[in-house]
């Protein structure tokens, strides 16, 4: 379409007239030259105290090795075995449920609690300051103390369930394999609930109040409108959290293993004590770090899955 | 309809289930209390008492006495504040230039930065173990600051990214049209603004520190070096467990987070949002 | 001095969308050239191009003899006042305005000195301890201009300023930019979307569609020969009425037929333009504005055959004028505009608008007379849209 132009102005017939293509102009290439530099320590870094590691972990993994002097190529013989071991296959189980449980918890509860605490309720701030308190403890206080409440003869909660008459003898907890489940699980669901309650209440109070307003014009009363307006809103934080809970639980170590170090005959044998005591009880090196590299796999699958599944945020 | 706005109100029922959730928070923390300030017979009374009769601050003594208490407070501290500082530096700086800069390998960076998230921590815990072994930093401060920094730093970097992404960029256009070069836009215009979100990144930096435990456990070995979550577990290995020194020192070690938490909530918490939302 | 060319610059993005294309402009000193456009159309671009926020993929800059492509924002001498102010939320307005000067390390009473000067200018005397966050919406945007007149660069640059104010203080506004460049003189690049801003503050408008300038001239120019059809809808408001119809000859003069009515044309108006010989009797596009129809019954004299009979469907009483909307039984014309909106009538029914005076009776429903100017018809080619 050619276009009339109003020539006019100054132009100095000096000037070259040509309209040459520029590849890339020096500015943009100092501008990468900056980026790359603000960036570069934490790339070293990363390489060096991430990759690095990880590399070698994955090399260890192809060897019978106690780390000493003994290193006997295998190949992928520790993948396969463990791979076809029903004892690791069992405790991927008991991790994958754990995970699952726990993080059903802290969604639930921590939801619950942020729709509360996100509407005008009385002493809203004593309420939130006493909520957050677990997330303030370490994992291990936490794991004592729930340790301490379950004890079989000096427990508070044997003590409590007496008093009310509900059990006539003391019930040792954490050596029954389903009661030790129950109570790492509660244990976690207490110690965590508060990051997702945080985050939950951050994005609730995010949401324009119009559309609540608009919903409850429309005719939808308070669960209605936390079905159509709350929950959808919600749905990006939520979705990152999940991911994020889903990788820090299946990893996790602590809680389980001072409550009750995996027992009772591995009923709360979650992989990460698996590996530990391959590692570091049976000094079995290579076979660990492959059972690890598995784990490794099993996040990274499901945080791809997750991610393709579940719609990304809203624009 | 109820004469309450249906908009936003409280419902009735909101407050028997709050006040059951504080009771279910409060109830073992007040345990962990009422057995701190408890003396040895009144420890294992039977039936337990709810609250000591002679209430006593010996445990919180002989925490120091009976065990090197001290030293697990020191090397958590020295540990951890390093991790975190140096962590912060490095990710603030990595943050502000992945969200401003195009250059070559960012969405590399940007997906093992991802990744490397969801490494378990066990997976790296062993290629450690042997590494800081043959360098000689087992059972040492470096050791140990160098396997937290390798955790740290990722999440941290992902953070302080999602938080600078959410300060506008026509302020670093408007500081080069004025005359700034990169790091006086960086510098002068940009971190100042970033304070809340370094502040963020610092506690949870922190208080995933300080909360470290199978890295701990793993790396250290003697006494004098020993971090205070493996101080305290292990309280827990002897053949008779002393309870009260136990809850005792579990207090001392959740002051600091309480601390940390209490003076810096605001920052916290919004810059949940600004990083969270616009993640 | 500081004149600005713009030689055949544009932008392409990677994945091979043209943003801008093959615009070349030519400033003299002094001058307030208005780039506008609807949404999209690559103005915002452009300027950023020129102030070194963009890279410039094709095309070259020059601002007196210098030739700017390569250079960083900050050696361009060029002061850009953003759309949403970007002020330093930290620093108190005195130093925002400051900030340009202390960067160059003028000295500090110099610098003071100025700074108090361009906040006299702009009335912010009172305001220069506060930081932006406790000041209004235009009192930022002042902030903003003093940043950018405190410089005395050779380029002003203003990307949209106006656009997040109210109403009233959007049009005070105007006026006061406007003097303050005419004060300055400095040559001075406006981006807006806003047609109105565009007629009343610049010495010339260039109009830009979809990356490509359609027509820079005068305003006055604009309004009364455009260019192009796209020009012709966009410049005025309510829009230039424009839809299908045949011219043919009628004995000593012309008629125009717009689907079943027809209009006398005088023969100067067509014999004016000597192309129009080539299109008669063939589909044309005819364009007329609302501000050339009158309600019959208030201009009796109105000669017969240059009227138009309709049916009322909207009225819009604003005091001073009326304006009325009312279908006519010719095809509507699609301008090209993508914030217009779309035609209602289909493809049979044209919707147009007439500027009524006040006095007008005519109501909703009503079948009037409205009478044609049609000394000021305007006529396009049907497949370029070109003017005629």
């Amino acid at each position: 379409m050619d276009v009339p132009v109003a020539a006019s102005g100054v132009r100095d017939a000096t000037r070259t007239g040509t309209r040459p293509r520029r590849r890339r102009s020096p500015v943009a290439a100092a501008r990468e030259r900056i980026g790359l530099t603000f960036v570069s320590p934490s790339v070293l870094v990363m390489l060096l105290l991430v990759a690095y590691p990880l590399g070698y972990g994955i090399y260890i993994s192809l060897f019978d090795t106690n780390l000493l002097n003994r290193w006997d190529f295998v190949g992928l013989k520790f993948f396969n075995e463990s791979l076809a071991d029903p004892g690791f296959r069992r405790s991927l189980v008991v991790t994958v449920v754990y995970a699952l449980l726990v993080i059903s918890g802290h969604v639930l509860v921590g939801v619950t609690l942020a729709v509360m605490l996100a509407s005008d309720v009385k002493f809203n701030t004593v309420f939130r300051a006493i909520l957050i308190l677990p997330w303030l403890f370490p994992e291990v206080v936490v794991a004592l103390i729930f340790r301490w409440i379950f004890d079989p003869i000096f427990g508070i909660l044997n003590h409590a369930l007496s008093m009310l008459g509900m059990i006539s003898s003391q019930v040792a907890w954490l050596d029954d394999p389903i009661w030790a489940f129950v109570a790492v699980v509660f244990a976690a669901i207490w110690k965590g609930y508060p990051l997702v309650m945080l985050l939950s209440l951050a994005g609730l109070q995010s949401i324009p109040k119009d559309r609540y307003e608009a919903a409850a014009l429309d005719g939808a009363g308070r669960l209605l409108q936390f079905r159509y307006v709350s929950l959808p809103g919600l749905a990006p934080i939520l979705g990152v959290a999940v991911i994020l809970e889903f990788v820090w639980w299946f990893k996790h170590f602590t809680i389980v293993w001072l409550m009750t170090k995996g027992g009772p005959v591995d009923a709360t044998n979650v992989v990460s004590i698996d590996i530990y005591r391959t590692a570091f009880q049976s000094f079995d090196f290579g076979r660990a770090a492959a059972m690890a590299v598995i784990v490794l796999f099993i996040c990274v699958a499901f945080a791809i899955v997750y991610r393709r599944t579940v719609p990304d945020e809203e624009a | 309809m109820r004469s309450r706005s249906s908009v936003g109100g409280a419902h009735p029922i909101y407050y028997p289930v709050l006040l059951l959730a504080c009771a279910i928070v409060l109830v073992p923390v007040a345990w962990m209390i009422s057995t701190s300030l408890k003396n040895e017979t009144e420890l294992f009374s039977d039936p337990p008492l709810l609250w000591p009769d002679s209430p006593t601050l010996g445990a919180f003594v002989r925490v120091f006495e009976d065990y090197p208490f001290a030293d697990y407070v020191t090397n958590s501290l020295v540990v951890v504040l390093s991790a975190t500082a140096i962590s912060l530096t490095f990710s603030t700086l990595a943050g502000y230039g992945l969200s401003r800069f195009r250059f070559r390998g960012r969405g590399a960076f940007l997906a093992f930065l991802l990744l490397s998230q969801m490494f378990p921590s066990v997976m790296l815990v062993i290629p450690y173990f042997k590494i800081l072994k043959t360098a000689g930093l087992l059972d040492s401060h470096l050791g140990l600051i160098i396997t937290y920094i390798s955790f740290t730093i990722p999440f941290c970097t992902w953070m302080m990214y999602g938080y600078f992404r959410s300060i506008p960029k026509e302020l670093d256009e408007a500081a080069a049209i004025d005359g700034c070069g990169a790091a006086r836009t960086f510098f002068t215009v940009i971190l100042p603004l970033a304070l809340p979100g370094m502040v963020a990144t610092a506690v949870y930096a922190f208080i995933t520190g300080w909360n470290e435990y199978l890295f701990a456990l793993i790396l250290t070995n003697s006494e004098s070096q020993k971090t205070l979550p493996v101080g305290i577990g292990q309280l827990i290995g002897q053949y008779k467990i002393e309870w009260n020194e136990l809850m005792a020192a579990s207090i001392y070690s959740t002051i600091p987070l309480m601390l940390f938490f209490l003076f810096l909530q605001r920052y916290l918490i919004s810059s949940l949002t600004a990083g969270a939302v616009k993640n | 001095m500081a004149t600005a060319t713009l030689d055949g610059i544009g932008k392409v993005y990677d994945n091979g969308f043209r943003a801008v294309d093959g615009l070349t402009l030519a400033l003299e000193d002094g001058e307030f050239l208005v780039l506008v456009g609807p949404s999209g159309c690559g103005k915002s671009t452009a300027l950023r191009m020129i102030a070194g926020l963009e890279e410039i993929s094709e095309g070259e800059l020059f601002v007196g003899e210098r030739l700017l492509n390569d250079l960083a924002p900050k050696d361009r001498d060029v002061a850009m006042v953003f759309q949403n102010y970007a002020l330093y939320p930290q620093m108190t307005v005195g130093q925002n305005i400051g900030f340009p000067l202390k960067l160059r390390r003028t000295p500090k009473d110099d610098r003071e000195d100025q700074v108090r000067r361009a906040a006299s200018i702009l009335e912010l005397m009172e305001q220069l301890a506060k930081k932006p966050g406790q000041l209004s919406g235009g009192q930022r945007q002042r902030v903003a201009m003093g940043r950018a007149i405190v410089r005395r660069p050779s380029l002003f640059l203003m990307d949209e300023p106006l656009s997040n104010l109210d109403a009233k203080l959007r049009v005070q506004m105007r006026a006061d930019i406007a003097g303050i460049q005419k004060d300055l003189g400095v040559t001075t690049f406006y981006v807006t979307h806003d047609q109105v801003e565009a007629m009343t503050m610049g010495h010339r408008v260039a109009v830009i569609k979809d990356g490509v300038l359609q027509q820079v001239a005068a305003p006055e120019d604009l309004y009364a020969r455009p260019e192009n059809v796209f020009v012709a809808a966009f410049i005025g408001s309510p829009s230039m009425n424009l839809c299908e119809g045949t011219l043919r000859r009628d004995g000593a003069g012309y008629r125009a037929e717009l689907g079943d009515q027809g209009l006398g044309v005088p023969a100067e108006t067509v014999e004016s333009r000597p192309a129009l010989a080539e299109h008669l009797d063939e589909p044309i596009v005819v364009g007329f504005r609302p501000e050339h129809l009158e309600d019959a019954s208030l201009v009796p004299d109105h000669p017969p055959d240059r009227r138009l009979t309709a049916t009322v469907a909207v009225r819009e009483a604003l005091g001073a004028e009326t304006l009325v909307h009312f279908p006519i039984a010719a095809a509507p014309i699609d301008s090209g505009d993508p914030d217009a909106l779309d035609e209602l009538g289909g493809r049979e029914s044209c919707r147009c608008t007439a500027r009524f005076g006040p006095a007008t009776r005519a109501r909703v429903g009503d079948r009037i007379e409205i009478a044609l100017d049609t000394a000021h018809l305007h006529f396009f080619d049907p497949r370029t849209h070109l003017a005629i």
